[in-house]
């Protein structure tokens, strides 16, 4: 049941987005007061990055919703001075690209706890090889990169793949979402 | 009910509406019932009914936004000439001057229209220009429309839908948020359409300046059945008396017996008192030396233009914004020095947004102000039904129409035990009925010895409620005093915009612009286009002038290529080039960058600390133990290798950001990416949000303070997230209706080559080698 695109779905995905950026950016002072030597704390903020790539697609169910919010979002958060430049947008690519493929292996037609933990993990996992390559990783002993790992994997599934889910859920409790994927599906699936 | 419908037509109907009901699919009864009633052209519609009557989801229906671009059912049939078939033959303006627009300036928000239209580009200025001159709205096409003034954006609302040589014009609510002064604007415009031949259909709750040249008035139900049809006001006036004119007024008992207090009535013991409280935002000052003493027993209505601060007043004299000069005291107590606790017993306050209160997830928790469970409060399902919601006790608060959700805002505020009572619009979208039952509410709070203080634009209401006002414009306090004198004082009338006459529409309205939503489009191109857009700019950085897309992909392809440098010679080569970027090729200010990339520059040091102190260390370096790092030079060169490479990438998004426009950037996807306009525009629409969001962010951390549910501020994202997105979720949908009523449908809202486009974007060779040299120099550089 892949449609495709409505209006409102793409303004809902920039407006999310832009939120999830401002969110994003307000996320990097948090991991800034980090101590620079606490990695499992820093691997632990890293789903929250993740969001804006479940909860689009999670809402408007339309291929190609949780790469393009998560490059929105990392524009959003490069427009508000944020502190990796235009990394964010390769940050953004690749994390987008991983939850993406989560939906696209379920052909979009899962959209449960199970694909957005999934999901939230690996662009985690995504955010994980950036952070291997780009941000000195790679200089780590081996201990600390498994460490963050797995750490990053776990906060993948809570921070970026339940919370969004959740909220998702929330809103849709709310009534707000009556005219969107989400609050159709169920409507035929209850009849 | 719906007999209307069956009189003699002399002439063919230029619309005729026959037996429509509609109902919305999550509903279970139509909204709109058995409507029938017809217009000829040239007419001027009023449709009028209590709130939530469907009067808009009939004008929806109207003009094929109903089923087109918002999903409902329709039965029945609607007749139109076949002058208003087709994309922009029927405008539609809608109550919220924001959320109808998806460009910044004048020029290219006109365009949309006649882009949509497949309009020739030589053609669009002319019809800009003259459509601009229909609305007597004297802007140049570069101006930015989120600094004008609500009654300007209406007009410019209207210019749009001239512009697509509209046939009949819809507008819903079009004066709802309006000052007196932009009202009768909008008004006069309305009467000027009809003078020009225009068929015009208007939805309004304060049609009185109207009547004398409507046409015709169609009256709806609150069941949403069509009353009646009347050819003129008096017609109407015999047939509905005793209804909606009446009920604006008090009884004459009720106000003698609440003349109360006066503004110098010593007696009178003080409950609220400002003294020299200013406000101000930066550079921008609001308002200042504003003086002001509430007492019991009064009712003070804050009155002024759009835009001169009324609301934050109010938040200042709640204790929920700080004044940046002065003290407000509650009974001779600085307000600040109370903790909030005992503040908000004392203080009851109703915002302009109602969801922004919202607690519980149902509406009966709402009310009573705990989770209630199973067992319902009698006295809390008692107030309910007093305010019509006791059917409604167990859904969520969000899911209420806008009226009931303020009237449950008002309804939870009014069941505290408060001595001041602050409300923001607080009969804004309600009927008569409604009205009138708030501010009976009001009154008696205020004959209990309270004080009320409302902020409206409803000077029905201030004459007949208030018993004093206080006048807000021009940065200070213009008046304060009864409400009698007021309207002796024409001068104050005049400067406050609350007089009928037309002023310098220039003025007002830039106070409330956000700084944020402008920094998305940096001004490289907007201020230089004029008339015929595309005027040379005086001067531009070459990088200003580069194609903005191509430019966006070299810069990210630029970005990605440096992360690819892996030791300092390298680096050193790549740095230069971004340094020639920043400053040789896009013109940046070096300390204006310094100043935005310091927070940036600081989390760098920390990071170099990072990896002086926990590299891995390769064996036979020399490091340091202590405690538990373990510290190397090794690991400080390492560090510095990481953070040069990701600060270039910051420098060169900094590049981008300043040496584009985002209207261009935006539409240069579409024009020259082919990417589908649909996410193009969308994609523009949408960022238009960044400016209001911050503003909801602070109303609603002011909410949950009031309402003492703020919590630790690690929470509030999670406490937050739902009235503020669900608000994010109502724009959306609201944007996209608007677009869609502007003809943004089927083949130009889906490719990109069925469109015509108003900026002409061309790449040109000269962009592409310049762009081509951005990728290649850095990775020669990287090699040599």
């Amino acid at each position: 049941m892949v449609r495709s695109w409505k209006l409102r779905d793409v303004i809902l995905m920039v407006v999310f987005a832009i939120v999830c950026g401002g969110l994003y950016r307000v996320w990097d002072l948090v991991y800034d007061l980090l101590p620079g030597t606490a990695y499992a704390a820093q691997a632990a903020t890293t789903g929250l990055w993740m969001i804006a790539g479940v909860i689009v697609p999670y809402i408007v169910r339309r291929p190609g919703a949780a790469l393009l919010a998560e490059l929105i979002a990392a524009a959003i958060e490069n427009m508000l001075g944020g502190q990796w430049g235009l990394s964010n947008m390769v940050s953004g690519l690749i994390q987008g690209i991983g939850s993406e493929l989560v939906f696209l292996f379920f052909a979009y037609r899962r959209f449960n706890l199970l694909t957005c933990v999934l999901s939230g993990a690996l662009a985690s996992f995504a955010g994980v090889v950036q952070w291997y390559f780009q941000y000195g990783g790679d200089s780590m002993s081996a201990w600390v990169i498994f460490e963050y790992t797995v750490v990053a994997l776990v906060s993948g599934a809570i921070l970026g793949g339940w919370l969004p889910k959740s909220i998702g859920d929330a809103l849709k409790r709310a009534g707000a979402l009556r005219r969107f994927a989400i609050g159709q599906t169920d409507r035929t699936m209850a009849q | 009910m719906s007999g209307a419908a069956k009189q003699p037509w002399t002439s063919a109907p230029f619309v005729r509406v026959d037996n429509v009901s509609i109902r919305y699919e999550q509903d279970h009864r139509a909204i709109v019932r058995d409507c029938s009633f017809s217009f000829s052209r040239g007419e001027l519609v009023l449709i009028t009914g209590p709130s939530g009557c469907g009067k808009s989801t009939l004008a929806m229906a109207l003009a094929g936004i109903i089923p087109n671009s918002v999903e409902a059912e329709v039965d029945g049939r609607i007749w139109l000439d076949d002058d208003l078939k087709g994309p922009g033959k029927i405008g539609y303006v809608f109550q919220d001057p924001e959320t109808q627009f998806c460009m910044r300036q004048v020029g290219d928000e006109i365009a949309f229209g006649l882009e949509n239209l497949k309009v020739e580009r030589d053609d669009m200025p002319e019809r800009i220009e003259r459509s601009l001159a229909m609305v007597n709205l004297d802007v140049p096409c570069s101006a930015n429309h989120a600094s004008f003034s609500g009654g300007m954006k209406q007009k410019l609302a209207i210019a749009c839908a001239l512009a697509m040589d509209a046939e009949l014009l819809i507008l819903d609510e079009p004066t709802a948020n309006l000052d007196p002064q932009s009202t009768r604007t909008v008004f006069e415009q309305i009467v000027a359409l009809r003078r020009q031949g225009r068929t015009v259909v208007v939805i309004e709750h304060k049609y009185e300046p109207l009547l004398p040249y409507v046409d015709r008035i169609v009256s709806l139900s609150r069941e949403g059945q069509v009353e009646g049809v009347f050819e003129s006001a008096e017609a109407w006036r015999s047939a509905v008396e005793p209804n909606p004119v009446p009920v604006r007024q008090p009884s004459r008992e009720a106000l003698s017996a609440a003349s109360g207090a006066f503004a110098g009535d010593d007696a009178v013991p003080l409950l609220l008192e400002a003294s020299g409280v200013a406000l101000s935002y930066g550079q921008r000052t609001v308002w200042t030396g504003v003086d002001l003493a509430l007492r019991r027993g009064e009712w003070v209505a804050i009155v002024g233009p759009n835009g001169a601060g009324k609301s934050s007043l109010l938040e200042v004299l709640a204790g929920l914004r700080k004044p940046s000069a002065g003290e407000v005291r509650l009974q001779g107590q600085p307000l600040a020095k109370i903790p909030k606790s005992k503040r908000y017993a004392a203080i009851s306050y109703g915002f302009q947004n109602p969801e922004y209160q919202f607690l519980f997830e149902r509406v009966i928790d709402e009310m009573a102000g705990r989770v209630v469970g199973d067992d319902r409060p009698a006295d809390t399902l008692e107030q309910l039904a007093e305010f019509g919601l006791s059917n409604l006790a167990l859904a969520s608060p969000y899911e209420l129409s806008q009226g009931q959700k303020r009237r449950l805002a008002v309804a939870t505020m009014l069941g505290k035990r408060s001595d001041v009572w602050l409300f923001d619009e607080p009969t804004y979208g309600q009927d008569a009925q409604t009205e009138r039952l708030i501010l009976e509410k009001l009154k008696a709070r205020q004959m209990q010895q309270g004080t009320v203080v409302t902020v409206t634009h409803d000077m029905d209401l201030v004459r007949a409620w208030a018993t004093r006002v206080v006048v807000l414009a021009d940065g200070g306090i213009l008046y304060d005093g009864s409400v009698d004198g007021l309207f002796e004082r024409g001068d104050v009338l005049a400067a406050a915009h609350l007089l009928d006459d037309v002023l310098d529409i220039e003025e007002d309205g830039n106070r409330e612009t956000s700084n944020k939503g402008r920094s998305l489009s940096p001004q490289s191109s907007p201020q230089s286009s004029s008339q015929p857009r595309r005027m040379p700019a005086p001067r531009r950085s070459p990088f200003g002038m580069l194609h903005p897309g191509c430019k966006g992909l070299a810069l990210v392809a630029m970005a990605t290529i440096i992360l690819f440098a892996w030791n300092f010679a390298q680096l050193g080569r790549l740095w230069a080039l971004v340094i020639v970027a920043a400053f040789g090729l896009s013109w940046c200010n070096p300390w204006k960058m310094m100043v935005r990339l310091s927070p940036a520059l600081a989390a760098y040091l920390i990071y170099l600390w990072t990896f002086a102190a926990n590299a891995a260390v390769p064996p036979g370096t020399p490091s340091v133990h202590w405690l538990w790092y373990n510290i190397s030079w090794y690991g400080m060169w390492k560090g510095v290798l990481v953070a040069l490479r990701t600060l270039s990438t910051v420098v060169l998004g900094y590049v981008m950001l300043v040496s584009t426009d985002g209207t261009d950037f935006a539409v240069s996807l579409s024009q020259t990416f082919r990417v589908s306009p649909k996410l193009a525009y969308g994609i523009m629409a949408g960022t238009g949000f960044i400016g209001s969001f911050q503003r909801d962010l602070e109303v609603l951390r002011m909410a949950r303070s009031l309402r003492g549910r703020q919590g630790w501020w690690i929470f509030h994202p999670v406490s937050y997230a739902l009235p503020l997105l669900s608000q994010a979720v109502r724009v959306s949908e609201r944007m996209a209706v608007a677009m869609e009523a502007r003809g943004f449908f089927g083949d130009p809202a889906q490719f990109a080559s069925r469109r015509t486009y108003f900026r002409v974007l061309r790449l040109r060779p000269w962009d592409v080698a310049f762009s081509a040299g951005l990728v290649i120099v850095p990775l020669v550089l990287l090699f040599v």
